[in-house]
């Protein structure tokens, strides 16, 4: 099995010949561009986007020239096609192997890191404390995490002694897990990366050799039952205080970048696009591309303002005929249209796959 | 008062090293220091102990931040929380709360380059000093295996702090540097402890293989043989990869390979693991620290020998630190003179690295005149080395123009170079050498061999048995079961 091979073909098969290589690697690494988001939403790709940050970039090249040697893909100036044969490499390796269910880069990459790394420390601290160990080498490094952690165990001292406070971690840990399992996620791949107490976790490597899957899909079902974790968490708080305490200074799992933040702000004075650009002395095509990150980021967000509902509607019924998400083929038939309300349509189109 | 009770309360130690209580009694009597104490033998005990004595800060420079890092780290599990090292990890709201208290903080860690830095400078001038310590002095000296120029610096430093007791350690210095640290530090009068080099529990092995293929059969022939647990040095992490691999493969391990590619939360999982013997095997870099005061190595396997004997015994001594009989195995084929020499001159920007450094600081110059910005330094970006982004920056820096950047960098590479080849020759010539190893390796450190003793080097003679493993009990691996694992961390007694 070689999982990455299948993770590649399977966006690829997503972009329908419509985008490059390097899009393909953004999405997987998770770039912050507009072009990245707008490729994950347009593509219905929202799943995989930012789950393999660890993804090396030389690695990647080898691939994606094995898989063109061998005829799997075709790659173009600009784009990339998965061929026949390339569709039924991509079936062989999936079957048996689906992209585990509830990945969600999407929604929860910006959390799943902090999540992980805050209880990750958080088990080692309250293992060893149960020994009476307060030295050891933490597993995360980041003092950010470590202060984190820190203060929280003070606040839940004043409330709970170590024991019961460790009793009631592993009890809520328990339950969680046992939900994973009856939702097909496997808690084995979480619990064995924890340290505790003399006992070291296990790195990817040696937990991907020892349940005898590839590495890449290791991860990617790491990532998926962390997300599931986390969204149940989230959904139920009464049944999780100590976990869902973890993750309770985060307000959305959604972020834009700082530009388009105050380009936002800005928005909700009822300033239009000319005047912003003219403010922060940006191009108009900036505030542009902020306008449709935020379309993109925030379900909350309305193009009303920018695309009156009959323009939408003619956008919706072209791309539905022409069967495409290039932008182009859509502005060749709609030339009175500009691109900027065909990249807004395009962006809203995928409401339904975004939570 | 008693070092002892110091020792023991702080260090939870209850004697000192070879070396240590001479150099820590200088500091205290307010006396200049240059001290010379082999890796493994615990060079840091001898400027944090002095400083739970003195009144001010201990300010320590030291190169090199994976070092750094480490360092910070383990004090603070001692239980050390007045301790910081200034460098990039910290945010930039982290490094201004650390300058605002700079005051509250015993020990701080910073590199040669961040101290000329004016305003970090001014913050940390604005607390007493009491003990200066230079960390792997010999950088100072261009005749070392290390030369780094922001070491250079340090004079000034000194003098502008108002000349603060200072210690200058290093593990291996021959007169000429020890000479160019006492002149460049201001330190002439100083008191020296010149510790020897030798770690004679390390027994000295070089086996000369014909090519690669043959090679690998001996290192994986010493695996098998070998009492572990053990550091296997490669020069390329996918080849400490593959190793890795095929040990585990072979059932030769548990092994697991260790180099910057792997990410930081594997890496101190890593060395967790080989602390507490589950790992046997470790296929490190040597470019690569381990940030892990491991005891009981017992063998270095050098795949790739490194590029000077400075290098060579640093890595081995990672090796037998708890005094029991050790073993490092050097393996070499005649084609690896090519691949240091490769080697040796990947340490500096080569000319590709250098026109394209120009390049981009041709642009950022372009858009910084616009908004009247001074260059920045920027984190090391990929494709470059710690070392080789330092350097380049150092230069640009200090050069007027591109053409003078790039002049003065190539002649400073060049003459580099040169000294890096002698030193090369010289671990070379070692390694053909046929008469004892370990007299030679001191004679290049200008030490006579004082004792003799049994199981020295390969030439004079080594009896392997007493390295060799009695049927070693093989750990079962067990296969993963959320809820047993679950249970043993949080220590619950489970129903069977």
């Amino acid at each position: 099995m070689n999982y990455f091979y299948a993770l590649i073909l399977y966006c690829i098969y997503q972009f329908k010949g419509e985008r490059s290589i390097k899009a393909v690697q953004y999405l997987l690494t998770g770039k912050k561009s507009t072009q990245t988001l707008q490729d994950a939403v347009w593509y219905s790709l929202q799943h995989l986007y930012s789950v393999y940050p660890e993804m090396d970039a030389d690695a990647f090249i080898d691939t994606v020239k094995k898989l063109e040697k061998t005829g799997s893909i075709v790659i173009s100036d600009k784009t990339v096609t998965l061929t026949d044969s390339g569709k039924k490499v991509l079936s062989e390796l999936m079957s048996g192997y689906p992209i585990p269910d509830h990945l969600n880069g999407w929604q929860f990459h910006k959390i799943e890191q902090l999540f992980w790394q805050r209880l990750t420390l958080l088990i080692q601290i309250l293992t060893n404390w149960a020994y009476s160990e307060t030295k050891f080498i933490p597993v995360v490094r980041d003092y950010p995490i470590q202060n984190w952690v820190k203060r929280w165990l003070g606040e839940k001292r004043q409330i709970y002694n170590k024991k019961q406070l460790s009793l009631r971690l592993y009890h809520e840990l328990f339950t969680i897990f046992e939900i994973c399992e009856q939702n097909r996620e496997n808690p084995d791949y979480i619990v064995a990366r924890f340290t505790g107490y003399q006992k070291p976790g296990y790195t990817s490597t040696q937990i991907a050799k020892q349940a005898a899957v590839d590495e890449t899909y290791y991860l990617l079902a790491f990532r998926s039952c962390l997300h599931f974790m986390i969204k149940t968490i989230w959904h139920e708080r009464g049944e999780f205080p100590i976990l869902s305490s973890l993750l309770a200074d985060r307000k959305s799992p959604w972020t834009l970048t700082s530009s388009s933040w105050e380009t936002y702000k800005f928005l909700k004075y009822g300033k239009n696009v000319e005047e912003i650009a003219k403010f922060r002395k940006l191009k108009k095509s900036t505030i542009e591309d902020h306008i449709v990150e935020i379309a993109l980021l925030d379900p909350a967000f309305s193009i009303k303002t920018y695309v009156k509902p009959e323009t939408q509607k003619r956008i919706t019924e072209a791309v539905n005929l022409l069967h495409t998400r290039k932008l182009k083929t859509i502005k060749d038939y709609l030339t009175d249209i500009d691109y900027f309300s065909i990249r807004l349509v395009l962006s809203k189109m995928n409401d339904k796959k975004d939570v | 008062m008693e070092l002892e009770k110091i020792l023991y309360e702080k260090f939870s130690y209850t004697q000192f090293r070879k070396g240590q209580k001479e150099i820590i009694q200088s500091i205290l009597n307010e006396k200049d220091t240059l001290a010379l104490l082999p890796t493994g033998t615990g060079k840091s005990l001898c400027y944090q102990l002095p400083g739970y004595l003195m009144k001010g800060m201990v300010l320590i420079i030291s190169p090199l931040l994976s070092l750094m890092q480490d360092q910070v780290e383990q004090m603070k599990i001692r239980g050390e929380k007045r301790v910081v090292a200034i460098n990039s990890f910290l945010t930039r709201e982290e490094r201004r709360s650390v300058l605002q208290n700079v005051h509250k903080y015993k020990f701080i860690y910073i590199s040669p380059e961040l101290i000329q830095n004016d305003f970090i400078f001014k913050k940390i001038k604005s607390v007493p000093v009491s003990l200066l310590v230079i960390d792997e002095a010999h950088c100072i000296s261009q005749w070392g295996y290390d030369f780094r120029p922001d070491y250079l610096e340090l004079g000034r430093i000194r003098r502008e702090l108002g000349n603060p007791v200072t210690l200058a350690l290093t593990a291996t210095a021959r007169e000429d540097v020890q000479n160019d640290i006492k002149k460049f530090l201001h330190m002439e009068n100083a008191e020296e402890y010149i510790n020897s080099v030798d770690r004679p529990n390390i027994a000295l092995q070089v086996i000369k293989v014909r090519d690669y293929q043959t090679k690998k059969q001996h290192l994986f022939e010493l695996v098998k043989q070998l009492t572990g647990p053990g550091i296997l040095y490669f020069s390329s992490k996918k080849l400490a990869n593959e190793v890795a691999k095929e040990l585990n493969e072979r059932s030769l391990g548990p092994a697991a390979a260790y180099h910057s590619g792997i990410d930081q939360e594997m890496r101190i999982l890593l060395q967790q693991q080989f602390l507490y013997d589950e790992l046997k095997i470790m296929c490190a870099t040597s470019a690569f620290g381990m940030g892990v005061n491991k005891e009981n190595v017992r063998y270095i396997i050098h795949f790739h020998p490194p590029i000077n004997l400075e290098s060579y015994l640093q890595e081995i001594g990672r090796a037998g630190r708890d005094g029991e009989k050790s073993i490092a195995v050097m393996l070499y084929a005649d084609d690896d003179i090519f691949l240091q020499q490769q080697l040796l001159e990947s340490e500096y920007p080569s000319d590709i690295q250098i026109d394209h450094f120009s390049r981009i600081q041709r642009l950022k110059n372009f858009l910084n005149n616009i908004d009247g910005n001074v260059p920045e330094k920027t984190a090391v970006p990929e494709g470059y080395t710690e070392v080789q982004w330092r350097l380049l920056w150092k230069f640009y820096i200090n050069s007027k123009d591109e053409n003078d950047f790039k002049r003065k960098l190539r002649s400073f590479i060049d003459e580099r170079l040169a000294i890096k080849k002698v030193k090369l020759q010289e671990i070379t010539d070692w390694i053909e050498y046929e008469g004892c190893r370990r007299e030679r390796l001191l004679m290049s450190f200008q030490e006579t061999k004082r004792e003799r003793h049994d199981n020295c080097c390969d030439n004079c003679g080594l009896d392997l048995s007493c390295y060799q493993q009695a049927n070693a009990l093989k750990k079962q691996v067990l296969p993963i079961n959320w809820r047993h694992r679950l249970a043993e961390l949080f220590s619950i007694e489970m129903e069977i």
